[in-house]
C-alpha cells in the first residue's frame, strides 16, 4: 500500500474544503476550516508497512556530508553503493549483479527515472540538488505489487522539499579535493497561487585520480541543471508539477583503439503534473503524468586494422574512423490511483498504470525501438482486531516488449503487541521484465569517415556485434522475511530486525559489454541473513543512526554476488551544540567474502563540522567535510583509486528564510 | 357535617396561603432581566440560552442579532461572539458581558463597565496539554505569535514551565506562512496561539499540510482547528461557558462589582485520532485530563 500510504506521498495528497461537523464553534463564529485530514487518514505507521521500510531524512543527509545523492544509501541495511566510475555510481539493494542499477525502482516525487532504453538508473542524469531533497524512502524488498516491474530487489522513493519549506533564497558554493567545484542557487516563493521552488545547480569533479597502473584516470564530471517545483490548490484538488532540464559532459577513459577523447554530453529534461482530489473525506484520487527524454550524444575516432572494420581490402594496414554511441529516449507514463477508506478497518488501494518507452540509437539498435507496458495493481489492508493485521496485495502487468503477462502477489501479516511494537511476517512475488536492450538490441558500431579515404570504403561495421534475445522471459524473485519493528516514542528510539530467505531465478548476468553480451535467463541466486537498523534521536542535539546486515548468497553465477556484502554496516552521530554547530561522524563499511579477496572491502569514515556565525542572522553556514578511507582497494571496480586517503570539502552557504 | 367542615378547613388553610403569598410578593424587588443577544437563530444556542438560565437567580430574554428597544431593556446585556462585540460600544445597560470572545479581540474594544469569558484556551493550559502528551520526552516547542498580550501570556508561561524548551517568534506582518513552515520545520510541537491573524481559515491548511509533511504536532488554538486536522487542544464546552457566565453574573448581582474578564475554568480536552494514529501516537483523553488536573 506504499503508493499512497507512505509517507512519500503525503505532502501530494488531496485536500478537501468540506466542513468537519458542524461544532459549537462553528455555530456561533462561523468559523469554516479546511480539514486537511485525508494524508493522516491515509499514512501508515511504520509499524503497519507490509515491507521493510528506512527513512533517510534532512538531517541525515545534512549530517552526512555527502554531495551525491547514491553516496546516502551505504547508511542503509543490506544497501550496495559502488562507483563504476568518478560520476557512475550504482545502488542495489542486496546487491547481486553490479553491472547496472538495473533491479530497483528509484522515484523522485513519484516520478520513475528508470531508462528502459539503456536498461538502467543513471544516477548522475538526476536533475536534483542533493540540498533540495527533504526525504529519502527505501522500501528493502520486492514491491512489484506496487510499483511495478523494476521494483524487483526494492524501491527508492526520493522527495523533494516542498516550495513553502524552502528558503526564499539559497546560495551555495563548495569547493574540494579532486577539483570538486559546486555551486547552488535556490529561490522560493508565490507566484498565481501556489508556491514554487526553482533551483540551479552547476557540479563539477575530476573523478577517481588513477587506475591500477597508477596512469591517470579521464571521469570527470561537468553538470548544470535546473530544477523547478511548483504546488497549487486548485477548488480543493491539489496540482503538482515538476520540470527540470540537466545537461553536461562525462569524460571517459581512452580504450585500446581510441586516438580522440571518448566524452560524452548528456541531455536530459523532465515535465511531471499530478492532479489529486477527494470524492469524499474517505476516498480519494489521482492523476499523474510524467514525461522525460535522455539524449546522450557520443562519438569518437578509434585507429584500427581496416579488416576489423569489414574492410579487409583497405590499402593502408591500420585506418581511422568514427564510431559513435548516441541514442535518445523518451518515457511516458500515466497512472491513476484510487485510495478507499472503507471502515477503521479497512482500506483499499487500486490503480492503473500505463507506460510507453521509446529509444532510438544507431549503435545499439540500429533504429529506432518502443515497448508499451500496462499495470493493474491494488492493496487491501484489514485490521482483524486490536492484534492482528493483513495486507494483501498484487499486480498485474503486460510488457509488449516481452508479450506475458505476470501476476505478482503481496501478502503481509502483523501482530501488534501494542500500537508501537509489531512483528511482520511478509511474502512477496515480484518481476523484472527484460529491458529493450535485453530483448531488442542490434549492437553495432557503425563507423564512418574510415581514412585514409579510399573511394566506397569510407564507412564500415566493427566485426564484433551483439544482440538481445526476444525470447528473454522475466526475472522472478520470491521473498520471504519475518521483522519486528519498535519505536520507543519516550526514548526516541526505532528498532527494526529483518530476517528474509529471498530465491531469484532467471536471471540475466552477463554484462553489457559488446564482446560479452549474450543476455540469457540462465542463473539463480539465493540469499539468507538478518539485517537491523537503529534511530535514536534522545533530543533535538543527538542523532545516532545504525545499521547492520548480514547476507549469505549462493548463485550459479559469479557475477550475481559480486556486489553483494557477506557484511556491511553504517554509523552515524551527529551532536548540535549551541550556537548552531555542529559535529557529525559517520562510519561506513563493507565485506564481500565470497570473492576470496580482501580487495573488495570498503572502509571510509567521514567527518562534517559546520558552524553559523551568531552575525547576519545566523543565516551564514561554513561547513568541513573530511572522508578518510581506511584501505587501499579499489572502489567497485579495480581502477578506482584515489591518491590520497583524505578528501576534504569546504562549503559555504547563505540562506535567506 | 365532617365533610363540610373539612371543607370549610381547606378554604380557611387556601385564603392563608394565598395572603402569605401576596403579602410576600408585594415586598419582593422585581427580577433582575438579562437581555442575552445571539449572533444566530438556532437549536445549539437556543440550548446555550437555556443553559445559562437553569438555576440563575436572573431572568433572561433572548433576542437574535439586534437589543430590544430602550424602553424595553433589561438591566444587564450579554451579547455571544466576538461578531456582537460592537453591542457593548453603546449599550446603555448596567453592565454588560461578552461570552465566547477571543481574548485580544475583546480587549481592543473593552468598555470600563464590561467584561467576558474568552473563547479561548490561556497558553499556560495548552502547554500543560503539551507536557502532558509528551509525557516527559525531551522536545522543543515553538510559539508564533504577534500580539504583545501573547508576548507577555509566554513570557509568564516561561516561568511556570521551566522544564519546557519554548521557542517564540514575534511575527509582524508579512509573509508570515513561510515563517511560521519553518517553526513547524525546526520544531516538534507548533502551539498555535487563539490570534486569528495568524491562524485562519486560509492559513490553516498551510499549516496543517506542513506538520504533517514533517511529521510534528500542531496543538490547539481551538475545537475547529482539532476538527481540521490539528493535533489536539484544550477546549471548553458549551456547558462550560454557560456555567461560567451564569457564576460571574450572580458575583455581579450579589456583590454589584464587575468580575475581571476570564477564561473558563473548566474544560476537557480534544484530540484528533487519525492525526494522532498519523504520528504514532496513542492519546487516552481521560489520562490526558488527569495529567492536567482538570475539573
Amino acid at each position: 500500500m506504499e503508493r499512497s500510504t507512505s509517507l512519500a506521498n503525503i505532502s501530494a495528497l488531496i485536500l478537501t474544503t468540506a466542513l468537519s461537523p458542524l461544532s459549537y464553534a462553528e455555530l456561533w463564529d462561523n468559523e469554516e476550516l479546511p480539514m486537511v485530514l485525508t494524508p493522516a487518514r491515509l499514512k501508515q505507521s511504520r509499524s503497519e508497512v507490509p515491507a521493510s521500510v528506512s527513512v533517510i531524512d534532512r538531517e541525515m543527509i545534512i549530517a552526512s556530508g555527502v554531495r551525491r545523492i547514491p553516496e546516502l544509501f551505504r547508511l542503509i541495511p543490506g544497501t550496495s553503493v559502488g562507483a563504476r566510475d568518478g560520476w557512475n555510481y550504482v545502488v542495489s539493494y542486496h546487491g547481486t549483479n553490479y553491472r547496472d542499477s538495473r533491479r530497483m525502482q528509484v522515484l523522485i516525487d513519484g516520478r520513475s527515472i528508470y531508462q528502459a532504453g539503456l536498461a538502467t538508473v543513471n544516477w548522475n542524469d538526476i536533475p536534483l540538488a542533493i540540498e533540495d531533497i527533504e526525504r529519502i524512502e527505501i522500501v528493502r524488498g520486492p514491491s512489484t505489487a506496487s510499483y511495478g516491474a523494476n521494483a524487483f530487489l526494492g524501491v527508492i522513493n526520493i522527495i523533494s522539499r516542498h516550495p513553502e519549506d524552502s528558503e526564499r533564497l539559497s546560495l551555495q558554493a563548495r569547493r574540494g579535493s579532486n577539483s570538486t567545484e559546486d555551486y547552488l542557487l535556490s529561490n522560493a516563493g508565490q507566484f498565481e497561487g501556489g508556491h514554487y521552488r526553482v533551483s540551479v545547480q552547476t557540479r563539477r569533479d575530476d573523478g577517481f585520480d588513477e587506475d591500477r597502473d597508477g596512469d591517470e584516470r579521464r571521469d570527470s564530471d561537468n553538470s548544470e541543471m535546473i530544477n523547478l517545483r511548483y504546488e497549487k490548490l486548485i477548488n480543493g484538488a491539489n496540482l503538482s508539477v515538476g520540470a527540470g532540464y540537466k545537461q553536461g559532459w562525462t569524460s571517459d577513459d581512452f580504450g585500446d583503439f581510441d586516438i580522440s577523447a571518448p566524452d560524452t554530453q548528456h541531455k536530459n529534461h523532465f515535465v511531471s503534473a499530478k492532479l489529486s482530489w477527494d470524492l469524499h473525506h474517505n476516498h480519494s484520487q489521482h492523476l499523474r503524468y510524467d514525461y522525460s527524454g535522455q539524449k546522450q550524444l557520443k562519438d569518437w575516432r578509434a585507429m584500427l586494422p581496416p579488416a576489423l572494420l569489414g574492410q579487409p581490402n583497405h590499402p593502408s594496414p591500420m585506418v581511422t574512423a568514427t564510431a559513435n554511441e548516441n541514442s535518445r529516449q523518451t518515457r511516458q507514463d500515466l497512472e491513476f490511483q484510487d485510495t478507499i477508506i472503507w471502515s477503521g478497518k479497512l482500506k483499499t488501494v487500486a490503480g492503473m498504470h500505463l507506460k510507453h518507452n521509446r529509444v532510438s540509437s544507431e549503435t545499439y539498435y540500429n533504429g529506432l525501438r518502443s515497448s508499451n507496458s500496462v499495470q493493474v495493481f491494488g492493496n487491501l489492508e484489514y485490521r482483524l482486531n486490536d492484534n492482528i493485521g493483513a495486507n494483501v496485495g498484487a499486480s498485474w502487468e503486460r510488457d509488449d516488449n516481452e508479450n506475458r503477462s505476470y501476476l505478482s502477489p503481496r501478502l503481509a501479516l502483523h501482530y501488534h503487541f501494542n500500537h508501537h511494537h509489531s512483528l511482520r511476517a511478509v511474502f512477496s512475488e515480484a518481476v523484472r521484465t527484460p529491458d529493450l536492450l535485453e530483448t531488442s538490441a542490434d549492437w553495432s558500431y557503425r563507423v564512418n569517415d574510415i581514412e585514409p579515404r579510399e573511394e566506397g570504403m569510407t564507412s564500415g561495421q566493427f566485426i564484433i556485434t551483439a544482440s538481445g534475445d526476444p525470447d528473454l522471459r522475466a526475472e522472478k524473485i520470491i521473498s520471504r522475511e519475518i521483522g519486528y519493528y519498535g519505536n520507543f516514542q519516550s526514548a526516541g528510539l526505532q528498532w527494526d530486525v529483518k530476517l528474509f530467505h529471498d530465491t531469484l531465478k532467471h536471471l540475466i548476468s552477463d554484462s553489457t559489454a559488446l564482446d560479452k553480451f549474450s543476455p540469457e535467463n540462465n542463473n539463480r541466486v539465493a540469499q539468507q541473513g538478518f539485517e537491523t537498523e537503529l534511530d535514536y534521536r534522545p533530543n533535538q542535539a543527538w542523532l545516532l543512526h545504525a545499521s547492520y546486515a548480514y547476507i549469505n548468497s549462493d548463485s550459479s553465477s559469479q557475477n550475481e554476488q559480486s556486489f553483494t556484502p557477506s557484511n556491511a554496516a553504517s554509523a552515524m552521530i551527529s551532536y548540535q551544540w549551541r550556537p548552531h554547530s555542529r559535529l557529525s561522524l559517520s562510519r561506513y563499511y563493507s565485506q564481500n567474502t565470497r570473492t576470496g579477496s580482501k580487495k573488495n572491502n570498503f572502509s571510509r569514515s567521514d567527518l562534517r563540522l559546520s558552524h553559523k556565525p551568531l552575525g547576519l542572522q545566523q543565516r551564514l553556514e561554513f561547513a568541513y567535510v573530511l572522508q578518510y578511507r581506511h584501505d587501499d582497494n579499489s572502489e567497485l571496480l579495480s581502477d578506482n583509486f584515489y591518491k590520497d586517503r583524505s578528501r576534504h570539502m569546504f562549503t559555504l552557504s547563505l540562506r535567506l528564510p | 357535617m365532617g365533610f363540610l367542615k373539612r371543607i370549610l378547613k381547606g378554604l380557611q388553610t387556601a385564603a392563608l396561603l394565598l395572603f402569605v403569598g401576596l403579602c410576600h410578593s408585594s415586598e419582593r424587588s422585581p427580577p433582575t432581566v438579562v437581555d442575552l443577544i445571539l449572533p444566530a437563530d438556532n437549536a445549539a444556542l437556543r440550548a446555550l440560552a437555556a443553559e445559562i438560565g437553569r438555576g440563575a437567580a436572573f431572568t433572561i430574554n433572548s433576542y437574535i442579532r439586534t437589543p430590544p428597544a430602550r424602553d424595553q431593556a433589561g438591566d444587564i446585556l450579554l451579547v455571544v461572539s466576538d461578531q456582537l462585540l460592537p453591542l457593548l460600544q453603546q449599550h446603555r445597560y448596567r453592565a454588560a458581558f461578552a461570552l465566547y470572545t477571543n481574548s485580544t479581540t475583546f480587549h481592543a474594544v473593552a468598555r470600563p463597565n464590561s467584561s467576558a469569558v474568552y473563547s479561548d484556551q490561556p497558553l499556560s493550559r495548552q502547554l500543560k496539554l503539551i507536557e502532558a502528551i509528551l509525557g516527559g520526552r525531551a522536545s522543543s516547542i515553538a510559539i508564533a505569535w504577534q500580539h504583545p498580550r501573547i508576548g507577555r501570556q509566554i513570557a509568564a508561561a516561561r516561568a511556570l514551565f521551566p522544564q519546557l524548551n519554548i521557542v517564540d517568534e514575534q511575527l509582524a506582518d508579512g509573509d508570515n506562512q513561510r515563517r511560521i513552515n519553518r517553526l513547524i520545520q525546526q520544531h516538534e510541537v507548533l502551539l498555535a496561539t487563539p490570534e486569528t491573524a495568524l491562524y485562519n481559515a486560509s492559513s490553516a491548511r498551510s499549516i496543517l499540510l506542513a506538520a504533517y509533511r514533517h511529521q510534528h504536532m500542531v496543538i490547539g488554538p481551538s475545537q475547529s482547528f482539532v476538527s481540521a486536522g490539528a493535533l489536539a487542544s484544550v477546549t471548553s464546552q458549551p456547558e462550560h461557558y454557560a456555567a461560567e457566565i451564569r457564576t460571574m453574573i450572580d458575583h455581579y448581582l450579589h456583590s454589584s462589582k464587575l468580575p475581571e474578564p476570564r477564561y473558563p475554568q473548566r474544560y476537557s480536552v480534544s484530540v484528533n485520532s487519525h492525526v494522532a494514529t498519523a504520528l504514532g501516537l496513542r492519546i487516552d483523553e481521560k489520562i490526558l485530563l488527569k495529567r492536567l488536573g482538570s475539573n
